[in-house]
């Protein structure tokens, strides 16, 4: 092999590819995907953590001020006037201006001090589900001030409140914060990952199956030079595109995590340089099989269209070892660690959670990968040099 | 020189090169004349080691085809029927790529790019990327690009195909140039006009098989006709097709 003969063919195809809009937006949404999705997520996140404020329109407050007072003085709650009667808060409710509305029946008073069950009313829309989470919350809110109350009459009379409470239920949270942040984090690898694939694509195609569409293929196949230097050279540009894309997806993930306020989610991310390079060394050679792999399946293609159409398999590889992570999650087998694609996703991920792997991983994961891409390079090297690619245009 | 011996060729059942013979000169234009699908381009698709024959020896100059495609290629300059470029890069870009591919030094490709852009009259497109460039154009920029190593022996597949005059002109200078400075020049056309014009020796293919091979002037003794076309005619056996 002759390095500086593959590396005027990778030269060529990376000036191509960069005077060639499409290969460059290829390039940059590729790379965008992994960070938008993120930030999304993100987003949704900080929001449903900021959405446990309690907004509670009351009907009749000035039936049961102990009650409406009460509720004032639990955190994040507030207590505004609702509508002037029961009537108005139905249709209230029914128009979506509220999600719901407490009214209390003008004889609650009388039948507070009765000692009666003095009922109050949720006026709610089961239609609605969006509020679904904050009328439960009140619901509760309310029937601790019951059991309260409740609890105070039974001492007034000389009976301890723990009698009535027969069978108390507790949560007992256990996932911690680092955990909470893993689940976030885990999209790093997935997006890294997939960014290989997506950005290459229009590069391999276009130097295989585009080359052939417009005849300048066997133009190229004149010089005396052997096939596997020409793939060489292509797939090693190919996979230069792929590294940018990954790595820029890496970055704009990282900062897209510094930039979103969400230290209240209890998503920490805190990585060193030297952290983050390390996790890249793992991924970055999924950045030298995606290449491989398109370049394979762009050969058969007569056509740059037809080369497009194959990438969808090629998307697929991905697919396959992130769906084979998510389902066998407790796979830690070293026989895995050979998997291409699983073995780096794995392995970028145990690294996230602040675990150490050990280095046979690294090894087995990595060499796999490698060897993959070799036979992958050949295979193609030896489509281009059967009589087919020529005589079949 | 190319020497073409007993050479055949099928794909499937079909026999697209059929015991064909010849040997093309250095010094000489050789032309490959016939109708359409009569054999010319796979037969010099076998020369330049882009096909493999069935039977048959091919050498150029001293280097078997067959057994040796690369050491072939080394010592050919080919401008094959369909040569596409690449619309993204500049004419110099294409001519600089082929001319590494063949390990040209920064030197030489210097002197050898200069030369081209003088000799096929480039100097207007030389720094313009090819998208759009006429068909005169493109076949300058692939002829260029495909002898940037002033090789010994030169093949060119029907390259005045659909060229208006002067750029007709232009390749026709280029090829006897070549021949003067002693290159062996191998020429295919089914144009009679170009052949009897430009070349010292006729081949004619017809159905994958040689039916004549001579100088014009042993071409028309051959069949006894004054007019070369007719010669042509009455070679290939195909009034209808025969241009």
């Amino acid at each position: 092999m002759n390095a500086k003969r593959i590396w005027v063919v990778a030269r060529k195809e990376l000036v191509e590819a960069f005077r060639d809009r499409r290969a460059v937006n290829g390039l940059v949404i590729g790379s965008l995907i992994g960070p938008v999705l993120l930030a999304g997520i993100l987003n949704f996140q900080v929001r449903r953590q900021t959405a446990t404020e309690l907004r509670v329109p009351v009907t009749g407050a000035q039936y049961a001020p102990l009650l409406v007072d009460w509720l004032r003085q639990q955190p994040d709650v507030t207590v505004v006037d609702g509508p002037k009667d029961l009537e108005a808060a139905q249709a209230v409710v029914r128009g979506g201006d509220e999600g719901f509305v407490l009214a209390i029946p003008e004889d609650y008073g009388e039948k507070f001090a009765g000692m009666r069950p003095a009922q109050v009313q949720i006026v709610r829309d089961s239609t609605n589900n969006s509020s679904g989470g904050r009328r439960e919350r009140l619901r509760r809110l309310i029937a601790q001030y019951s059991a309260e109350i409740g609890g105070l009459r039974l001492v007034a009379r000389g009976v301890s409140p723990t009698v009535a409470n027969a069978v108390p239920v507790a949560d007992l949270e256990i996932s911690t914060v680092q955990q909470r942040a893993a689940r976030v984090l885990a999209m790093l690898p997935m997006m890294v990952l997939l960014a290989a694939f997506t950005t290459a694509i229009q590069i391999s195609s276009d130097s295989t199956a585009g080359e052939r569409e417009r005849g300048a293929l066997e133009s190229l196949l004149l010089n005396p030079v052997p096939r596997i230097e020409l793939i060489t050279g292509k797939w090693m540009a190919a996979a230069i595109f792929a590294v940018i894309g990954m790595v820029a997806t890496l970055w704009l993930m990282v900062a897209a995590l510094a930039v979103v306020p969400f230290a209240d989610t209890g998503v920490r991310f805190s990585f060193t340089v030297a952290q983050l390079l390390q996790w890249l060394a793992v991924v970055l050679p999924a950045g030298l099989l995606a290449p491989a792999i398109e370049l394979y399946l762009a050969s058969f293609a007569r056509t740059f269209k037809e080369a497009q159409q194959y990438m969808g398999f090629a998307i697929m590889v991905p697919m396959l070892g992130l769906m084979g992570a998510v389902a066998f999650p407790d796979a830690t087998g070293l026989w895995l660690a050979p998997v291409p694609i699983f073995g780096q996703f794995e392995l970028a991920n145990a690294i996230l959670a602040g675990e150490s792997p050990a280095a046979i991983w690294y090894v087995l994961s990595t060499l796999s990968l490698i060897a993959c891409t070799a036979v992958l390079v050949g295979l193609t090297a030896r489509l281009f040099s059967s009589e087919k690619i020529i005589i079949d245009r | 020189m190319i020497r073409v011996e007993a050479v055949r060729k099928c794909f499937g059942d079909v026999v697209a090169v059929d015991e064909v013979s010849f040997e093309a000169r250095d010094g000489l234009v050789t032309g490959l004349l016939g109708p359409n699908g009569a054999g010319k381009t796979t037969t010099l698709r076998m020369i330049y080691g882009l096909l493999r024959p069935d039977r048959g020896r091919l050498q150029v100059d001293d280097a078997e085809a067959t057994a040796n495609p690369l050491e072939a290629q080394a010592r050919i300059g080919a401008l094959p029927e369909i040569s596409g470029l690449y619309t993204r890069l500049t004419s110099r870009e294409h001519i600089e790529y082929f001319g590494r591919l063949r390990g040209l030094s920064k030197e030489q490709l210097e002197t050898n790019v200069r030369y081209w852009t003088t000799a096929l009259d480039m100097e207007s497109i030389i720094q313009r990327r090819t998208a759009g460039f006429s068909h005169g154009e493109r076949t300058k920029v692939a002829m260029a690009r495909a002898l940037v190593h002033r090789p010994q022996n030169v093949i060119l597949d029907e390259p005045t195909n659909g060229l208006d005059v002067m750029a007709t002109r232009a390749v026709r200078e280029v090829v006897r140039a070549l021949s003067k400075e002693g290159r062996c020049v191998v020429f295919s056309s089914h144009v009679m006009q170009e052949v009897s014009a430009l070349c010292d020796r006729i081949v004619v293919i017809a159905h994958g098989r040689v039916v004549a091979n001579g100088t014009p002037d042993e071409l028309r003794e051959q069949t006894g006709e004054q007019n070369l076309e007719d010669a042509f005619v009455a070679l290939t056996g195909e009034k209808q097709k025969a241009v």
